[in-house]
């Protein structure tokens, strides 16, 4: 079918089937980003709670936010049992529907057909069922919210025991709303990989894709890799806590004063080892697309080649293999063994490489270019550091000894914070920025933009930063009152109050950006098809793209970062324009 | 039609009121009861609690206690036979189980299924509230911590259960035993042994004793339409299984 039909069929299908079962990779990356930004002010609005009884413990709410409570506060209160229902249904709905939705189901489906040249996905109809089972787990998970016992509270990681023994419904809830998430993701996995490997343009070889694209790539290859083990686990700790089996549940287990019986007898450890399996891999699921939006601005807006384009690439691959033999630095506590420890610890030490060789090559693009500050440049250039100090902080974490020190403290907070909210979710928001004129053919707000750069990044580090002094200071994780309970942690207690201060603020700071958002649908300017002047073959779509993309299906003639090349005059080179002495 | 409504209502009330009887009794115990421990001790576990008692007497368990005269106080009297296909109206007054100076405040009570129970935390340390149903019951295990000042969200019992333990994972001496039944005649000793279960209807009814540390022992009673009925009983200290004396 040529692409003038998919746009004949995209008319005269009824609103349903367009807008709401829709197979399009359009509607769907749209509905996924819409989906998870909802997610994401969800999960941030469970953190402004969280910090309320961090910095203030026992002090009751303002009656307006207890009375969003409900029941689960009594005058204004709200015991450690919801803290940690927030702490755990935070870290879950931004990492598994907030962040990877909006990087892989958002921009993943939206933009790589678009820059491969593709009418569509290679499955569309896999695609639409990958977005309705990730609603149907996401909705599953709020559910679990306003059931008798409320959502799960045994972290994001449902560690075992505790995960078993919580005698609440939510934990089983959360463990069926998983196996529908990681069911969407893994056809969402299977779907990018086939749709990248098939459908490309003609002429677009594999070192003439967008880094983009090639993030998406071994970001869909990790998923589908590393996904399985832990929806298996999770149906054997559903069996654990519905069938009393004891997969996860060691004998001898002294239970409030009482040893529980346990037929058999199985491992708490083998649900972390399948756990972090995925969990460790699942953090470059978080950063890979984020790296990839980050250096298509970057090329973008330096006007410059990205430089080392192939380092990057041969180090995503690289970043991809390592990321599945890195999982056991999480487990240094558990008491593996010194051997294990000294090979865990080589391989994070070596999975440095690749992302160091990343960084480095983005903040070299920068060299020499005609930078342009556009709203999504100053988010994709703020990205470089926060990322640079998230990867750096790690790596005392990955070395055995000093993580007994730092393990499960605010330093661990701190760290993987700066690599995932000032880092991806900066370059998310980037992102957004980026392709907003792509998907709506309007641009956002330039100054309503400041207004939310500005603000995000000073926060991002008022709330980040005094992490690593508590952590450092032997304050852990967890703790619904802060650590205010706790001797060691009083001479840094102070910055509960300023981190908690810093969190509300940045609230009011992501309003311009949702007024922006809606406001620039409707009001925003207009602006022809490729309004950053850009290289990549989504630009040479219509703004917004019909159904099946392109007028006509491009070809590409040329690597994607054709800028400033000597002799052009227009200062870029689309992919899709023909080269003297190249060939599609 | 109305001031008929409520005289009929009236009436009815008066004449349900005077077919129901009251049991009145009293329960002791013969013998020497086993000494009681201290738990001043294991209160210095936790420096908080042992604040609480630095200057008042020695916090001692209070598994018999006995009065002068032989009165044993709680234990936990019910009736568990004959009340078989009636209904009754779930208590409106929630009870309330205090924590108070790292003790539970009253440790042996009753509950109507359904009625609302109100667990408090007077001290400003934190308590953990272990509900802990036995293991054929269909009563929900539940774990609330409380480290504040505060009151949880009533919690209601759905299935009777005698008794249902409540303990606390923080503080290993604290202990309390909530007795959920279905109907609302029940009552628990005071200091003389004594109890009273008001407005019982007219019946042959079994009356269950239940003792924290020693076996339940039914009682054969008739309430009658108007008045009082006598129900007695003895512990004697053969009746102390050999772990709990």
């Amino acid at each position: 079918m040529v692409a003038s039909e998919h746009s004949n069929l995209s008319h005269s299908l009824p609103f349903w089937k367009r807008y709401v079962f829709s197979t399009d990779h359009k509607v769907i990356g749209i509905q996924y980003a819409l989906t998870a930004l909802v997610f994401l002010f969800i999960g941030f609005l469970l953190m402004m709670y969280m910090r309320w009884s961090i910095a203030f413990p026992g002090r009751p709410l303002p009656e307006w936010a207890a009375a969003l409570l409900g029941s689960n506060s009594t005058s204004g209160i709200f015991g450690p049992e919801f803290y940690n229902q927030l702490g755990a249904m935070h870290g879950t709905i931004m990492i598994f529907l907030g962040v990877v939705p909006l990087a892989v189901g958002g921009f993943g489906n939206y933009v790589v057909p678009l820059q491969i040249g593709a009418p569509d996905m290679a499955f569309p109809k896999l695609n639409m069922v990958s977005y309705w089972s990730f609603l149907t787990g996401g909705v599953l998970m709020l559910f679990s919210f306003f059931i008798e016992g409320g959502a799960a509270k045994s972290g994001w990681t449902a560690y075992p025991p505790l995960a078993v023994l919580d005698a609440d419904a939510g934990q089983t809830i959360w463990l069926i709303g998983m196996v529908f998430l990681i069911t969407s993701s893994l056809l969402g996995a299977i779907n990018f990989i086939v749709t990248i490997i098939q459908l490309r343009a003609p002429g677009l070889h594999w070192m003439r894709l967008p880094f983009f694209v090639w993030a998406q790539l071994v970001t869909a290859f990790i998923l589908l890799l590393a996904f399985p083990p832990l929806e298996a686990a999770g149906i054997l700790q559903l069996m654990d806590r519905l069938a009393d089996t004891n997969f996860f549940m060691p004998s001898g287990l002294v239970v409030s004063g009482e040893i529980r019986e346990a037929a058999g007898g199985g491992s708490p450890l083998l649900w972390q080892h399948l756990f972090w399996f995925l969990g460790h891999p699942e953090v470059y699921v978080l950063i890979l697309p984020a790296l990839g939006i980050v250096a298509e601005i970057i090329a973008n807006n330096s006007r410059k080649p990205l430089w080392g384009y192939r380092s990057m690439v041969y180090s995503t691959l690289f970043l991809g293999f390592m990321s599945f033999v890195v999982w056991a630095h999480h487990m240094y506590l558990t008491g593996m063994g010194t051997v294990m420890n000294a090979f865990f610890q080589a391989t994070t030490m070596i999975i440095s490489i690749p992302s160091v060789i990343i960084l480095s090559a983005l903040i070299i693009s920068l060299w020499g270019g005609s930078i342009r500050f556009t709203v999504p440049m100053l988010f994709a250039v703020a990205f470089l550091p926060m990322f640079g100090i998230g990867g750096l902080t790690g790596l005392p974490l990955g070395i055995s000894t000093a993580d007994i020190h730092l393990h499960d403290t605010y330093y661990v907070i701190g760290h993987f914070h700066y690599v995932v909210a000032p880092g991806v979710i900066f370059g998310l928001f980037g992102g957004i920025y980026y392709w907003f004129p792509k998907a709506t053919g309007r641009r956002m707000s330039t100054i309503l933009g400041h207004l939310h750069f500005w603000p995000t990044l000073i926060c991002m580090n008022v709330i980040f930063m005094p992490m690593f002094i508590q952590g450092l200071a032997g304050v852990s994780r967890r703790l619904y009152d802060g650590g205010s309970a706790y001797a060691h942690a009083q001479p840094v207690l102070h910055w509960n109050g300023v981190i908690s201060m810093a969190v509300w603020t940045m609230a009011i700071a992501q309003l311009p950006f949702v007024i922006n958002l809606f406001g620039s649908l409707l009001f925003g300017r207009k602006v022809d098809d490729n309004p950053w002047e850009s290289t990549t073959l989504e630009w040479t779509a219509p703004s917004p793209p019909p159904h099946g993309n392109f007028l006509e299906l491009p070809s590409a003639y040329c690597g994607p970062y054709e800028y400033s090349q000597p002799g052009d005059e227009s200062g870029f080179h689309p992919q899709d324009q023909p080269v003297e002495g190249s060939s599609a | 039609m109305r001031g008929l409504v409520a005289s009929v209502a009236v009436l009815m009330l008066l004449v349900v009121n005077s077919q129901a009887g009251t049991i009145k009794g009293r329960v002791s115990f013969e013998g020497t009861a086993p000494p009681e421990k201290s738990m001043t001790e294991a209160m210095k576990s936790d420096p908080n609690c042992a604040a609480l008692h630095s200057s008042g007497p020695e916090v001692m368990t209070e598994h018999y206690v006995v009065a002068e005269d032989g009165g044993l106080k709680w234990v936990f009297v019910s009736i568990t036979e004959g009340l078989d296909g009636k209904e009754f109206d779930k208590a409106a007054e929630p009870v309330v189980l205090d924590q108070e100076g790292c003790v539970y405040k009253p440790h042996v009570f009753g509950i109507q299924v359904g009625q609302d129970l109100i667990v408090r935390n007077s001290d400003a340390t934190l308590h953990n509230v272990h509900i802990i149903p036995g293991r054929d019951s269909k009563n929900r295990e539940m774990n609330k911590g409380m480290p504040f000042k505060m009151d949880l969200p009533p919690i209601q019992f759905e299935h009777p259960e005698i008794p249902l333990r409540f303990k606390c994972d923080v503080h290993r001496w604290m202990f309390a035993y909530c007795n959920v039944v279905e109907h609302p005649f029940f009552a628990t000793t005071n200091e003389t042994g004594g109890f009273e279960i008001k407005d019982v209807p007219a019946g042959d009814y079994t009356l269950s004793f239940w003792h924290k540390k020693m076996k339940d022992h039914p009682v054969k009673v008739t309430v009658p339409a108007e008045g009082e009925v006598e129900a007695n009983f003895t512990y004697t200290e053969e009746m102390i299984p050999r772990r709990g004396r």
